[in-house]
């Protein structure tokens, strides 16, 4: 066995070029795994952080049935009385706001926009006061101001103002249907404009202050929920069971956000098959680079392989031999990839790759508005090292096979 | 200054005569009455289009039209475009099918607010209307002409918030009780609908509109045309026609 | 020692049936120096071939110490040559990679001997066949007849019964052929081990103390000389 190591590695100074050539190949095939695993780990973490920040919060209170009306954004399927529950939720501890979501037409006009204009829109009515204590928008105002208790004001999302082409300033007019169904317009100046890192909330975001909303669509102090910030390490499951028990009912309920989330979720569940089957991939290309090489490899050395069995050595231990031999360029690959991999990380987490062209363009699920930034996934590089070893081996089995095949006089006359 | 007084009293006499003297006092009420009236029949069959036009452009779909009262409907586009597409209009509900995915679809809460076939005339301003004066209150602003007809001005003003236009205003063709025009607003009086009859047409001793333009005032470039070609009334329909189970026919 | 009787080789070529071997038989005893001659596709490699039971016969027998080789299975044979037989090569075939130490070592490191005995038999052989000093360099760095003395190193290293040498001298000029020819004649002596080897050339043939023709795959003569 020592002898087959010792022979294995010497081989693989035979034709240098092509080891280092082959364990390239493979040395990318882990690095570029390395790396998209990192970076798609880190955009699902940054995603999910996204999300709660900007979209779900931690837990929300609903009406009983809202929930599956939500995309009718019902205004009747609301809180009530929202502020006892604030009130009791504050007494524990609990961060909590209330919100009016609501749909409706804005209406731009010539004067302000330089055309006429209208699009769908979903507005929501927060709590100037609370509300960025829950959600993250209070660093997200590039542009303005942030809202007052009771104006008629908007804040919007950058690239939501970006493309209907408004700016601080501006009027617009929003027709929706007030609670009941009555036909209301509001008309409403965007006083600021907020950049939020989640893509999908800054190309739609339009958010005022709740009493007015409240005022308009006649909701009498009704919100449409209440969200909840938790703190990160908190056990989601068992606030919302706490919560659950404060609320006693009363036709409301409380979803966590990964309940709220499920599609998201699920999305990047079924996206996080498909970057396995790019990474299965990347495997396959190397996994037949050495299948190739190794083939070249033992059918230059046929007339040896003939002297070797003519001298009693067996199958198994030739087969062993050229294993290992393919071992050890998946030993170098792995361990070049591991370095490249590891540095490219580096990059990838503390710099990150600018995707902003592509997601101001279109939604590819991730709640990330620019810079992709990974993360360390030790698991994935050890896995990659060892993958990269083992595919190599498990590979030269075939070409070893075919050669073990031939004759042995076959082999001694082979050129 | 005598003969002036007597000039003014002989016209109104003049008046009073022409007009009929069940009609000279019909209060607001009497008039939305009757305009209900006039409008609802044991059975209609009805064929026309809709020209809806959009920013993209103008697309025309037929349709034949069967009703029963002023409840139950079913609408059925012959175009090619949506051809077998129905909408079922019953007492409580409106449901829509579609030929092609074999799918029926009730329409509910907010979803009814949407323009059938992506025109101005929602499933809502389908089933509205029929209760006006429960839900609102009516005032006789007085006469006005429209085009060239002699019109009741009507202002109406909701009592509840369960109505799509807080505030309307519409004119009654004095003498077919037919609404030539109406305005639809909100609470503060913005404009939100329009609806324009731009010809009456005549079906056997029947006057109606032919040609409505319902536009959304907030859409400046869209409008929906709305044209009966064919109306039959008090004809025989068999009741089956408005149930549930016949639709996916 | 091997007998061969009757021994039958025919080869597929294409269309046409190639008959290498047609019915030799040969009795070769232990520590015999021996030469099997003729002109080229007379059937000397196909018979050292079925000697060293790398190749299967089609008819005829061979019997080695006794055993019958049509009735070994693969295993048998393989372990049987790796100990009893030793092979040399006309292209030498040694490992480019490995010196010339190891070239020879490896053999018994096959048969799993402790280290120092390997180590002492190798650098001993390795001074018999004169290459004393160069036990680390690479084949690339001897020249071919010091190649071949490496190859009858590696034959003999593992003590076998039997050397098997297919044309050894072919590659080498005719004073350095005639060199090896005087060691193996010289291993032969000192160890006893029966050296089989084939040659179609004049001089080598000088050196047999038995020589066999081949012609056709047929004996034509089998004499001992000396
Ligand atoms: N694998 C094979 N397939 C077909 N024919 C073969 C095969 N091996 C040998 N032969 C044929 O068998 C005959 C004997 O071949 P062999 O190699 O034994 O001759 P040889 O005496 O060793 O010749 P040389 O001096 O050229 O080495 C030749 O005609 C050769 O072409
Ligand atoms: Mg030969």
């Amino acid at each position: 066995m020592k002898f087959l190591i010792s022979l294995a590695f010497k081989n693989l100074t035979r034709y240098k070029r092509r080891t280092i050539i082959t364990a390239l190949a493979i040395a990318i095939g882990i690095a570029m795994y390395i790396f998209i695993d990192a970076m798609l780990m880190g955009a699902e973490y940054e995603s999910v952080r996204n999300l709660k920040w900007y979209e779900t919060a931690s837990a929300r209170i609903l009406d009983d049935e809202y929930w599956e009306e939500r995309y009718q954004y019902p205004l009747d399927l609301n809180i009530s009385d929202p502020d006892p529950i604030l009130e009791r939720l504050e007494a524990e501890g609990i961060t909590a706001s209330k919100r009016i979501v609501f749909t409706g037409d804005m209406i731009l006009s010539r004067a302000e926009f330089g055309e006429d204009g209208n699009i769908p829109v979903r507005v929501t009515a927060i709590d100037p006061s609370r509300d960025f204590d829950v959600f993250h928008f209070g660093d997200t105002l590039i542009e303005g101001r942030f809202l007052e208790e009771d104006e008629e004001a908007i804040l919007i999302g950058s690239w939501f103002a970006e493309d209907i082409g408004a700016s601080v300033g501006n009027w617009v007019t929003i027709i929706t249907r007030g609670n009941g169904g009555f036909y209301e317009a509001i008309d409403l100046q965007i006083v600021g404009i907020l950049n939020c890192p989640n893509p999908n909330v800054n190309r739609t975001l339009i958010m005022m202050p709740i009493k007015t909303a409240d005022y308009y669509l006649a909701m009498d102090g009704a919100a449409t929920e209440i969200n909840i910030r938790l703190p990160d390490q908190a056990e989601v499951e068992q606030e919302i069971a706490t919560i659950q028990g404060l609320l006693n009912g009363n036709g409301i309920t409380v979803m966590s956000w990964e309940t709220m989330a499920k599609d998201y979720l699920a999305i990047a569940e079924a996206k996080r098959g498909g970057t396995g089957m790019i990474l299965f991939l990347i495997f396959i290309i190397a996994a037949v680079g050495i299948s190739n090489t190794m083939l070249m490899a033992i059918f230059e050395r046929i007339r040896e392989l003939g002297m070797m069995r003519s001298l009693g050595m067996s199958d198994m231990k030739i087969r062993i031999a050229f294993m290992l031999e393919a071992a050890g360029i998946g030993l170098i690959g792995s361990t070049i990839g591991v370095i490249i991999g590891v540095i490219a990380n580096y990059w990838i987490i503390n710099v990150g790759i600018d995707f902003g062209f592509l997601m101001r363009e279109m939604d590819i699920g991730y709640r990330i508005q620019s810079i992709f930034r990974g993360t360390w996934n030790p698991g994935t590089i050890a896995v990659a090292f060892f993958a990269g070893i083992l595919i190599s081996t498990v590979v030269a089995y075939l070409p070893t096979n075919r050669a073990l095949k031939m004759d042995i006089p076959s082999c001694l006359r082979h050129q | 200054m005598r003969t002036k007084r007597t000039q003014k009293l002989l016209s109104l006499l003049v008046m009073i005569c022409l007009i009929p003297s069940s009609l000279a006092a019909m209060s607001a009420e009497e008039i939305i009455r009757k305009t209900d009236e006039m409008q609802t029949f044991d059975t209609a069959i009805t064929e026309g289009e809709l020209q809806i036009t959009d920013r993209f452009g103008t697309k025309i779909s037929t349709f034949i039209a069967w009703s029963r009262g002023s409840e139950e409907s079913l609408i059925e586009f012959t175009s090619t475009a949506e051809r077998g597409q129905k909408i079922l209009r019953t007492v409580d509900s409106i449901y829509l099918y579609y030929p092609d995915a074999q799918e029926l679809i009730r329409m509910q809460g907010a979803a009814l607010r949407q323009g059938m076939l992506g025109s101005d005339v929602s499933y809502e301003d389908m089933t509205g209307d029929n209760d006006r004066l429960s839900q609102y209150e009516v005032v006789l602003d007085g006469e006005q002409v429209i085009g060239d007809r002699m019109c009741y001005k009507l202002s109406l003003t909701a009592t509840t918030r369960s109505v799509p236009y807080p505030k309307e205003t519409i004119w009654i063709d004095k003498e077919h009780f037919i609404v030539l025009k109406g305005e639809y607003s909100t609470k503060s009086g913005r404009l939100i609908k329009e609806i324009d009859v731009l010809e009456t047409g005549r079906f056997d001793d029947l006057v109606l509109a032919t040609t409505t333009r319902i536009s959304d005032t907030m859409k400046a470039d869209s409008q929906t045309l709305m044209i009966i070609r064919e109306l039959q009334v008090n004809v025989p329909i068999d009741s089956r026609i408005f149930s549930l189970d016949e639709l996916s026919w | 020692m091997i007998s061969i009787d009757q021994a039958v080789r025919n080869y597929q070529a294409g269309e046409t049936v190639v008959r290498a071997l047609r019915g030799v038989s040969l009795d070769i005893e232990q520590g015999e120096f021996i030469s099997i001659a003729g002109p080229s596709g007379s059937g000397k490699t196909t018979l050292l071939n079925l000697i060293g039971c790398i190749d299967a016969l089609d008819g005829g027998e061979i019997t080695i110490n006794g055993e019958a080789v049509s009735s070994m299975n693969k295993k048998s044979k393989t372990d049987f040559r790796r100990i009893n037989l030793g092979f040399i090569f006309q292209t030498y075939n040694l490992i480019p990679v490995l010196t010339a130490y190891e070239n020879v070592s490896f053999v018994l490191s096959l048969l799993d001997l402790p280290e120092q005995e390997v180590r002492e038999r190798t650098m001993g052989l390795l001074k018999e066949v004169g290459l004393e000093g160069m036990e680390h360099r690479r084949p690339s760095r001897l020249s071919g007849g010091q190649q071949q003395r490496v190859a009858i190193a590696r034959a003999l290293i593992k003590n076998p019964q039997v050397v098997l040498a297919d044309e050894p001298t072919a590659n080498l000029d005719s004073e350095t052929g005639e060199e090896i020819l005087k060691l193996m004649k010289e291993m032969n002596r000192r160890h006893h081990t029966t050296f089989i080897f084939s040659t179609h050339d004049k001089m080598v043939m000088e050196y047999a103390e038995r020589l066999v023709m081949l012609h056709d795959g047929q004996i034509i003569s089998d004499e001992r000389r000396q």
